[in-house]
C-alpha cells in the first residue's frame, strides 16, 4: 500500500462577490499517494484550479477564503499552519507549475537567479553549492548548455523552454508533491507531448507525487494513474484511470467522454452536453448536474447524493450507483 | 544597447531642433519683433536703428542661422533689461530653482510612493481611501492657492514658518511643499496602480508558490517591476517643477528661474524668455533620454530589441 | 452613446451619477448662465466706504454682503458668481478648441500613418516636452491680456495631450475588423472616418474633455494670477486670489474664497470625469 502524501477532506473554498457567495470548491475529498499522479478533470469554472491553490493556501484573499475542511500533508493539517510555516512548505514540500509560461517568470531577472531563489531560501543550511544545483536542475529538464542559459532572461526563450524552467524551479528543492495547473494548455501541440513525457520521467526518477489539473482527457490518459472528475465545485467520480476510460459510471463523466471526438469514428455532429454549467452563486438543492442529466430522477433534485463505492477504488456521487450503475 | 542609445539620442536632438524653431518663432508670430522689443511709442527711425542693430532686417532664415550658430557657441543672446548675457542671468538663478525642485521632488516622491505602496497592499482599506481622496484633492487645487493657503496657515496664523524669501531650511519648507503638492497626488496614483498591476501578475504568484518570504516578493520582484513607470514620472516631474516653479516662486518671492521668467515676460525681455524656454525644454528632453537609458538598463527586454 | 432611447435612455444613462459633484457642477453652470443677471451688485463698480467687510459669519459681517467685500468695496459673492461664468466660458471654449484640433491631428496621424504620422508625432512630442506654463506665460505675454487671447493660449497648450491619447485609440480601432470590412464594402476614407472611427472615439473625447476641464480652469486661473490672463477689473477667480494676496493677514477671505471655488469646480469635474470613464468605457459597460 502506497504511502499517502496528501489527504484532502471536505475542502470548501468560497468567494464573496457583490452578487453573492460563489462556492467554488464545495466539499471535495481525494488523496494522492507517493509516486502517483492524480488527475483532476473538469470543464472551465468547475473549481479545479481553486482546489489546487487551496492546497497551497494561495487563494486570493480577502474575497476568497477556505471556509472548511482539512488538508493533510503526511498527516499534518495545512489549514492549521501559520503563514510563516506555509512559506516553508511552499516550494519545499509542495510545489506548483502554472499554466502560462509566458507570464510565470519575472522578466527582469535571469532564469538562473529565479531558479536559485527557492534553493537559497529553503536549503540555506545545507552545503549544496547553489550553482551546481541550478545546473543539475536545468539538465534534469533537458535544457541544453545550462552554463550559458543560466544567464539568459525569460524573453530570450521559447514557451516550451520556459515551461521546462518553471518545472525545474518547482522541483529544485525536491518536493513531496507537485501540482501542475493546466501545464500544457498554453504550449504548442508538438511541445505538449514532450513536456508530458518529461513530467512522467521526472516522476519515475524522483518519486514525487503529482496532481495534474486539466480539462483534457488526453493528458489524463497519458500520465495519470488515478482521476477525479469535478463538476460545479464537487468531485463526482474518482477512479483508477483505466477503469474510468473503460467503465465511466457517473452521467457527467459518460457525457464528457461522449463529447470527445474519437480517431477513426466519423460523426455528423459532435456530441455536446445540453444546458449550461450552474451559477455557483445560486446552487440548487440536490445534485448540481440534475438539470442536465439524461437519467435524472426525483430524488436527485432533493438531496445531493452521497459518495458510493461502485467498484475497486471507484467511487461516484450519484443515486444511480445502487441501481447497478448508469447506462 | 548602444544602438538603442544612439537612436534615442538622435530623436532627442531632432526634437530639440524643433524646439529651437518654435522658440525662434515665438517672438515673430504676432508680427514684427521690434514691436515687442521697443517701446510702442518709438519712432520709425528708432525702429530702423534697432532693427539693424539686432539684425532683424535680414531674411528670417539668416536670422535663424545666426541664432543657431550662436547657441552652439554658448551665446544665447543678451538681455534687454539687464544688458548682460542671457545665459549668465539664467545660471545665476538656476541654483535656487534646482534647490527648490529637488526638495519638492524628494517630498512628493517619498510621500507619494509610500502611500501608493501601502494603498496597493491593502486596496479598499483605510490608507487606500485616504490616499485616493488626498490624491484627488491634490490634483484639483491650483498651486498658487496651495501656496497662499499654506502661508495663511503656517506663516500668518501659526507664525511658525517664514512667509517668503530664502535663508535657511525653514524657508524651503512651504515653497517646497507647494511645488510638490500636485505631484504628490501623481506619485500616489501611479504607484498604486503600478503596484496593483504587478501584484496581480502570474510571476508574483509564482514567487509566493516558491515560498519566498513576503518582503522579498514585494521589495525584490514587485518593486522592481513596478518601478519603471515611477522612474519616468520622477524625471517628468522634476522638469515640470522647473515650469511649475513660475507660480511658486512668485508666491514665495523665491529668487529662481521661475520668477525670472515671469519678470521677463512682464518687462518684455524676450531674449531671456527664449533662453529659459530653450534650456528648460532641452533639459526635459535630456532627462527623458537619461531615464530611457536607465529603463533599458533595468528591463532587459528593451535592450535586446 | 445613449442609443436613441429618448427620455428613458437619458434617465438610464444618468443612473448612478455621483450626486455631490453633479450638484456642484450644476450650481456652477447655473451661476455662470444666470448669475450675472441676478447678482445684486455690479462686480466691477467700486464702493470704497464699504471696503473690507468680512463675511457674514464673522464679527462685523453684514447680511447685505454675505461673503464680504474687497479692497474696493466690491461684493465678493457677486464677483464669484460672475467669475464662474468667466471660468466656465474660458474653460469650455479652450477644451473645445484644443479637443477639436487635437482630434483632427490624432485622426489624421493615426489613420493615415506613415511619414505624416511620424511628423505629427514629433511635433506633438516637442509640444509636450516644453514646459507648458512657461510657454503659456510667454505666449500670453506676447499676445497681450484678454479673454480671447487666453482661450487661444490655453487651446495651444492643450491640444497635444488630446492628440496623443486619441491617436492610440485610433490606432487600436484601425486594426479591428469592422474597419477592414467597411473598406472592402467600398466606403470612402471620409465616410469611414465619420461613420465608424469618430463615434467610437467620441466616448474617449468626452471623458478626456471632462478631465481636461479641471486642468484648464486651473491653468486659466494660474495665468490670470500671474497677470497674464484676464485683465482687471474682470472678476476672474485666479485674478481675485492674486488681488487678495496682499491682504492675507487682514482680509483672508479675499484670497481664500475664490480659490475654494476653483477647488470645488475642479473636484466636481474630476469626479464626474472619473464616473464617466467608468460608465463609458466599453470594458466596464459589459460587466454592468
Amino acid at each position: 500500500m502506497k504511502e499517502i502524501i496528501l489527504q484532502v477532506e471536505d475542502l470548501r473554498t468560497y468567494f464573496s462577490t457583490k452578487s453573492g457567495v460563489v462556492k467554488a470548491v464545495d466539499g471535495v475529498n481525494f488523496s494522492v499517494g507517493m509516486g502517483e499522479t492524480l488527475g483532476i478533470v473538469g470543464e472551465s469554472g468547475c473549481g479545479k484550479s481553486v482546489t489546487a491553490l487551496s492546497i497551497l493556501r494561495l487563494v486570493p484573499a480577502p474575497a476568497g477564503q477556505i471556509v472548511g475542511g482539512k488538508i493533510f500533508l503526511r498527516g499534518e493539517d495545512l489549514l492549521k499552519k501559520t503563514e510563516k510555516q506555509m512559506q516553508k512548505i511552499r516550494g519545499r514540500r509542495i510545489s506548483m507549475i502554472l499554466q502560462d509560461p509566458m507570464t510565470s517568470l519575472d522578466p527582469l531577472f535571469t532564469i538562473g537567479d529565479q531558479l536559485a531563489e527557492p534553493i537559497r531560501i529553503h536549503q540555506r543550511d545545507q552545503t549544496t553549492d547553489v550553482l551546481t544545483r541550478v545546473r543539475e536542475m536545468l539538465s534534469l529538464v533537458k535544457i541544453p548548455s545550462p552554463e550559458t542559459r543560466m544567464n539568459d532572461y525569460p524573453h530570450q526563450m521559447s514557451g516550451g523552454m520556459r515551461q521546462r524552467i518553471v518545472g525545474a524551479i518547482a522541483l529544485a528543492c525536491q518536493p513531496e508533491l507537485l501540482i501542475a495547473d493546466e501545464p500544457t494548455t498554453s504550449l504548442d501541440v508538438t511541445i505538449q507531448a514532450q513536456f508530458l513525457s518529461l513530467l512522467k520521467d521526472i516522476q519515475d526518477t524522483l518519486g514525487v507525487a503529482m496532481i495534474v489539473v486539466t480539462h483534457d482527457f488526453g493528458i489524463v490518459a497519458k500520465i495519470c494513474h488515478r482521476v477525479a472528475v469535478m463538476y460545479a465545485g464537487k468531485i463526482v467520480e474518482t477512479a483508477d484511470v483505466k477503469r474510468l476510460f473503460r467503465n465511466p459510471t457517473h452521467p457527467y463523466t459518460i457525457a464528457l467522454m461522449k463529447s470527445l471526438p474519437k480517431l477513426g469514428v466519423e460523426v455528423q455532429r459532435l456530441f455536446t452536453i445540453g444546458g449550461q454549467p450552474p451559477d455557483l452563486r445560486h446552487l440548487t438543492k440536490g445534485c448540481s448536474f440534475a438539470p442536465r442529466c439524461s437519467q435524472v430522477m426525483d430524488i436527485c433534485k432533493i438531496e445531493y447524493p452521497p459518495q458510493t463505492k461502485v467498484g475497486d477504488d471507484h467511487y461516484i456521487c450519484c443515486y444511480l450507483a445502487g441501481k447497478g450503475g448508469a447506462s | 544597447m548602444q544602438r538603442y542609445i544612439l537612436k534615442r539620442l538622435a530623436q532627442t536632438l531632432v526634437t530639440i531642433w524643433i524646439v529651437t524653431v518654435v522658440v525662434f518663432m515665438l517672438t515673430r508670430i504676432t508680427g514684427d519683433p521690434v514691436d515687442l522689443l521697443l517701446n510702442p511709442m518709438a519712432s520709425e527711425e528708432d525702429r530702423a536703428v534697432a532693427r539693424k542693430a539686432w539684425g532683424l532686417d535680414r531674411p528670417a532664415y539668416i536670422q535663424y542661422w545666426r541664432y543657431i550658430s550662436g547657441l552652439m557657441r554658448g551665446d544665447f543672446g543678451t538681455s534687454i533689461y539687464w544688458g548682460e548675457p542671457n545665459l549668465k542671468i539664467f545660471l545665476e538663478r538656476f541654483g535656487a530653482t534646482v534647490q527648490l525642485a529637488t526638495f519638492a521632488l524628494l517630498v512628493s516622491a517619498i510621500t507619494g510612493i509610500t502611500i501608493g505602496v501601502l494603498s496597493a497592499r491593502a486596496p479598499g482599506g483605510k490608507i487606500d481611501t485616504f490616499g485616493r481622496a488626498w490624491a484627488l484633492a491634490g490634483q484639483s487645487m491650483p498651486t498658487f492657492w496651495v501656496g497662499i493657503m499654506l502661508i495663511l496657515i503656517f506663516a500668518v496664523t501659526l507664525r511658525i514658518l517664514p512667509t517668503s524669501g530664502t535663508g535657511g531650511f525653514r524657508h524651503l519648507i512651504l515653497p517646497g511643499f507647494t511645488l510638490g503638492w500636485y505631484s504628490m497626488a501623481a506619485f500616489t496614483r501611479l504607484t498604486r496602480s503600478s503596484m496593483l498591476n504587478v501584484l496581480d501578475s502570474e510571476y508574483i504568484k509564482m514567487c509566493r508558490i516558491k515560498g519566498l518570504p513576503e518582503r522579498m516578493v514585494i521589495w525584490k520582484h514587485a518593486a522592481k517591476n513596478a518601478s519603471l513607470p515611477i522612474l519616468t514620472l520622477l524625471g517628468v516631474q522634476f522638469v515640470q517643477f522647473l515650469s511649475g516653479s513660475l507660480v511658486t516662486e512668485t508666491v514665495f518671492a523665491w529668487p529662481g528661474v521661475g520668477r525670472l521668467a515671469v519678470w521677463s515676460v512682464y518687462n518684455r525681455d524676450y531674449p531671456v524668455v527664449q533662453t529659459i524656454v530653450l534650456i528648460v525644454s532641452s533639459g526635459y528632453l535630456f532627462v527623458n533620454l537619461f531615464i530611457d537609458i536607465l529603463y533599458a538598463y533595468i528591463d532587459p527586454r528593451i535592450r535586446y530589441e | 452613446m445613449f442609443e436613441g432611447r429618448g427620455m428613458g435612455g437619458l434617465k438610464e444613462a444618468l443612473k448612478g451619477i455621483p450626486l455631490i459633484p453633479a450638484t456642484i457642477l450644476v450650481m456652477v453652470v447655473a451661476a455662470g448662465l444666470l448669475g450675472p443677471s441676478v447678482v445684486p451688485y455690479d462686480p466691477v463698480e467700486t464702493n470704497l466706504p464699504d471696503s473690507f467687510l468680512p463675511p457674514i459669519w464673522k464679527e462685523g459681517g453684514r447680511m447685505t454682503h454675505p461673503l464680504g467685500t474687497d479692497q474696493f468695496g466690491r461684493d465678493v459673492l457677486s464677483r464669484l458668481v460672475v467669475g464662474a461664468r468667466i471660468s466656465l466660458l474660458v474653460g469650455c471654449m479652450a477644451v473645445f478648441f484644443s479637443g477639436f484640433f487635437g482630434t483632427v491631428v490624432a485622426i489624421t496621424s493615426g489613420y493615415l500613418g506613415g511619414s505624416v504620422d511620424a511628423f505629427l508625432m514629433r511635433m506633438t512630442d516637442a509640444m509636450l516636452s516644453m514646459p507648458y506654463l512657461l510657454i503659456g506665460v510667454a505666449l500670453a505675454g506676447i499676445m497681450g491680456p484678454g479673454l480671447i487671447n487666453l482661450v487661444i493660449v490655453l487651446a495651444v497648450l492643450g491640444w497635444a495631450s488630446y492628440a496623443r491619447v486619441i491617436r492610440s485609440e485610433v490606432l487600436r480601432l484601425k486594426t479591428q475588423e469592422f474597419i477592414a470590412l467597411a473598406r472592402i464594402a467600398g466606403c470612402s476614407t471620409v465616410r469611414i472616418l465619420w461613420k465608424h472611427i469618430f463615434p467610437n472615439i467620441a466616448n474617449t473625447m468626452i471623458v478626456l474633455g471632462t478631465l481636461q476641464l479641471g486642468i484648464t480652469i486651473i491653468l486659466a486661473a494660474s495665468l490670470s494670477f500671474l497677470g497674464m490672463g484676464v485683465p482687471p477689473p474682470t472678476p476672474e477667480w485666479g485674478l481675485m486670489v492674486a488681488e487678495g494676496r496682499e491682504y492675507l493677514s487682514t482680509a483672508w477671505w479675499l484670497a481664500t474664497l475664490p480659490g475654494t471655488c476653483i477647488l470645488l469646480t475642479c473636484l466636481a469635474a474630476n469626479l464626474l470625469g472619473d464616473w464617466l470613464r467608468l460608465r463609458l468605457d466599453p470594458k466596464y459597460r459589459q460587466r454592468a
